[in-house]
């Protein structure tokens, strides 16, 4: 399949979920499963809700995940003491998480781990770049979709996204949820001198002036917002926020009817609704990101956790033409895997 | 211990602050070491760190020595792990890991040791344990356990490649995987009984390293902050030249001069006078601080000392309130006067340095405050350096800071360039009055002239 090799073309790819039973696990299996024969060494890690050990979610146990021969992977100490295959530990992390330091190793033999990572962006980023010094050309990181989560995949270059009946059970209607994020995967980017700048930020709003210097705004929350909504424009109207970013914020840069260019720190942090999103934009204001990602593939499942079945070849069509990027049924790549 | 001293004697944390500890084992050493109260101990730690810091000056080892100091930037304190093994405990993966990673880079570092000839430090041979966990003798810091350890357990591990290679039932394949497990563990248990007579070696290793981690960084500072090696004496404690490395910081960075001062201690007590603003207290400061130095087995901010180590070094400045004990400031510093009063009963020896004593009550009972304590001083003959602005008739030891130079070329005094008008170096005297230059001092430091006046009025009554 071609987009094995668009995922080695990355230096680090996450595969992300939309919505539980969208088939992130089957998909990641399956990218694995065809990853063995290639002549290249990959590593695999994982990014979650910190210290959690069952699904937050569903509570059904974290997957285990198949690991063939001479594969890296990183995870935490009890998770690694937890695995069913024979690995070697190449070396042990300084960064602690919840579930103890994170050990990299390479698997001995085909077996299964459960894999849990770098609780925070910055501690993803650093893995990523260490892996360079085992060789590894591409990393993989099992990505999570979260408002909980301090961890964001849209540090790793490339993306490819799980979608399915469990999201939604109307074709189109899956069509446009799907689209709607892979708009916001690639939204447009900062100029990198100013994203820099911004990277560093954690909380907060802050304002960028026509000099491109960075003001803090000192509105703690936006929940607090409409009590200052005369100064939030005193250095202009490039507005940086980098936490999370809600539909009544949306509505409330919409009224001021200023032109506002609002920039995030990535798709992750924008949680609002495509009705809001369309007439923010449709108003004359903008939206950036500081990183961004490349959405290379889609996956779909058009198996529902409530039994109901979508038409594989008609969802697969109707994916491509909106998004025009790839898109697998992930049963129908997991029987590809026992015929070979 | 160190924790301690950094927070009781002044400019000490800037000292331990700015040493580039590489190691967090080194750090954790570094808090603990102990203060120095033999004379022959406080030699040797200097000794240890004159023969550092002639190896970190050599050009030749500049190569050695870059890499020894990347190997120590990769210890990573695996205390807890050997706690586990002396215990007899079987360890897991990811311990075996850390005892074989340490052990490598032990291995390696004592390499550089002998090539380097730190004599000092005496790093135990590892290659058993080295070998017990490289049995594929790779000597590299990963580890599984190998198949090598056990051929039951490779035999095992093939068939099991090989059911899963052929897709068997999952039925199948548990009960294989669990005797693999079974022999892992056994395998486990055996390195554990192998290693276990080894705990001593790892841990002095690891004791050793650190040490070498926390005595290189201090000969590493010492060319920075232009430190001297102190003599050990066993009369009397002098400096020549010394100086505070944090305030002289603080003075660079606004364009300033730290002026150095000479002073020699003996064993008896001394009264500093001088004008407001002469330095006094930096000066005891000075003193506190480089007899902490070099009883930590560092070297001293002067240009030549002999130090006098002793016990304790009792401090005492008049400003220490402790409002937390409900101790007005007079209360606290008369408690600390009984601290020296104590130590001499007990034959404990001890250098006190008492700033501006009893200066927080009135006039008349301070001045006898400061006699009675002297008093007893002397009739013990302790080393000590007491302030004061008060005119003690009793005859001692006393110096004077010189204080305000003249004003030749007629400046113009303020506040930021007062300091280049003061001399802060020290004179023998005899002279029972202070110097009278408070309300000099005060009109430089432009108070109002209206108070100035009639302060004026009522000294002339």
């Amino acid at each position: 399949m071609p987009f094995i090799n668009n995922i080695l073309s990355h230096r680090s790819v996450s595969i992300v979920g939309l919505e539980k039973n969208t088939g992130k696990t089957e998909t990641l299996n399956y990218v694995l499963h065809r990853l063995q024969k290639m002549d290249t060494q990959v590593a695999l890690t994982s990014i979650g809700v910190d210290g959690e050990q069952t699904d937050s979610v569903t509570r059904t146990p974290k997957p285990e995940i198949t690991l063939f021969e001479g594969m890296i992977f990183v995870t935490s100490e009890k998770h690694y003491l937890k695995r069913r295959i024979v690995s070697e530990i190449l070396n042990i992390s300084n960064d602690r998480t919840a579930l103890g330091r994170l050990i990299t190793a390479r698997a001995q033999s085909t077996g299964k781990v459960i894999l849990s990572g770098p609780s925070d962006t910055a501690g993803v980023k650093r893995l990523i770049d260490e892996m360079g010094q085992f060789g590894v050309q591409t990393t993989i990181v099992d990505g999570a979709l979260s408002r909980l989560s301090l961890a964001s995949p849209a540090v790793t270059d490339a993306m490819i996204l799980a979608t399915g009946a469990a999201l939604s059970a109307n074709i189109p209607q899956l069509v446009r949820q799907t689209r709607f994020v892979q708009q916001l995967i690639q939204l447009p980017t900062v100029e990198s001198a100013l994203a820099a700048k911004l990277q560093s930020l954690n909380s907060g709003m802050w304002a960028i002036d026509a000099e491109g210097n960075v003001h803090d705004l000192e509105i703690p929350s936006v929940f607090l917002l409409d009590r200052r909504e005369k100064d939030i424009f005193r250095f202009g109207t490039r507005i940086y926020v980098s936490g999370a970013v809600s539909d009544k914020l949306l509505s409330f840069l919409r009224i001021q009817n200023r032109n506002v260019e609002l920039i995030v720190n990535d798709f992750t942090k924008i949680f609002v609704s495509q009705k809001e999103f369309n007439s923010f934009l449709k108003s004359g204001n903008s939206i950036k990101s500081v990183t961004r990602s490349k959405l290379i593939a889609v996956t779909i499942n058009p198996l529902s956790p409530s039994g109901f079945l979508l038409d594989s070849d008609t969802l697969r069509e109707e994916m491509k033409k909106a998004l025009g990027v790839e898109v697998y049924d992930v049963r129908k790549m997991s029987n590809s895997m026992d015929i070979q | 211990m160190i924790k301690q001293a950094i927070q009781q004697i002044s400019g000490f944390k800037y000292i331990i602050d700015s040493l580039n500890i590489l190691s967090s084992i080194g750090r954790k050493q570094l808090l603990s070491l102990p203060f120095l109260t033999e004379k022959e101990d406080v030699e040797r730690a200097l000794a240890e760190t004159e023969t550092a810091c002639k190896i970190v000056n050599a050009r030749e080892n500049e190569k050695p020595l870059s890499m020894l100091l990347t190997k120590l930037m990769q210890l990573r304190d695996i205390s807890g792990t050997i706690q586990v093994l002396s215990t007899e405990n079987v360890l897991n993966d990811i311990e075996l890991f850390e005892i074989k990673h340490f052990a490598l880079l032990a291995k390696s570092i004592r390499e550089y040791v002998t090539e380097l000839k730190i004599t000092f430090i005496d790093i135990p041979s590892l290659t058993t344990v080295i070998d017990t966990l490289d049995p594929e003798k790779k000597r590299i810091p990963h580890f599984y356990i190998y198949d090598k350890y056990s051929s039951v357990l490779a035999s095992l591990r093939t068939q099991l490649n090989r059911m899963t290679a052929n897709k068997s039932d999952e039925k199948d394949i548990e009960p294989i995987r669990f005797q693999a497990q079974r022999i892992e563990d056994e395998v486990r248990k055996n390195i554990a009984q192998q290693l276990f007579p080894h705990v001593q070696a790892l841990s002095q290793a690891l004791q050793e390293v650190a040490r070498l981690d926390i005595v290189l960084a201090k000969a590493i500072k010492i060319k920075e902050l232009g430190l001297c090696k102190p003599t050990i004496g066993d009369n009397e404690t002098s400096y020549k030249g010394l100086f505070h490395p944090e305030i002289k910081n603080a003075l660079q960075q606004q364009n300033k001069e730290f002026q150095p001062v000479d002073i020699s201690i003996p064993m008896q007590p001394t009264v500093i006078t001088g004008a407001n603003m002469a330095g006094k207290s930096v000066l005891l400061k000075s003193v506190a601080l480089a007899q902490t130095m070099a009883q930590f087995g560092f070297y001293v901010a002067a240009q030549s000392a002999t130090i006098v180590p002793v016990e304790q070094i009792v401090t005492s400045a008049g400003d220490g309130e402790d409002e937390l004990q409900g101790l007005s400031s007079f209360a606290a510093e008369m408690l600390r006067l009984n601290t020296t009063i104590d130590n001499t009963y007990k034959g404990i020896r001890q250098l006190v340095l008492i700033d501006e004593l009893a200066r927080t009550t009135n006039p008349a009972e301070g001045k006898a405050i400061v006699c009675g304590m002297l008093d007893f001083l002397i009739q013990h003959n302790i080393q000590s350096l007491i302030t004061t602005h008060y005119s003690i008739d009793i005859p001692c030891r006393k110096l004077r800071v010189k204080g305000f130079t003249e004003n030749r070329n007629n400046e113009t005094i303020t506040i930021s360039n007062i300091n280049s008008f003061i001399d802060y170096s020290l004179e023998e005297t005899t002279e029972k009055e202070v110097p009278h230059e408070a309300l000099k001092i005060a009109e430089i430091l432009g108070v109002d002239k209206d108070i100035l006046e009639r302060t004026k009025k009522y000294l002339k009554k």
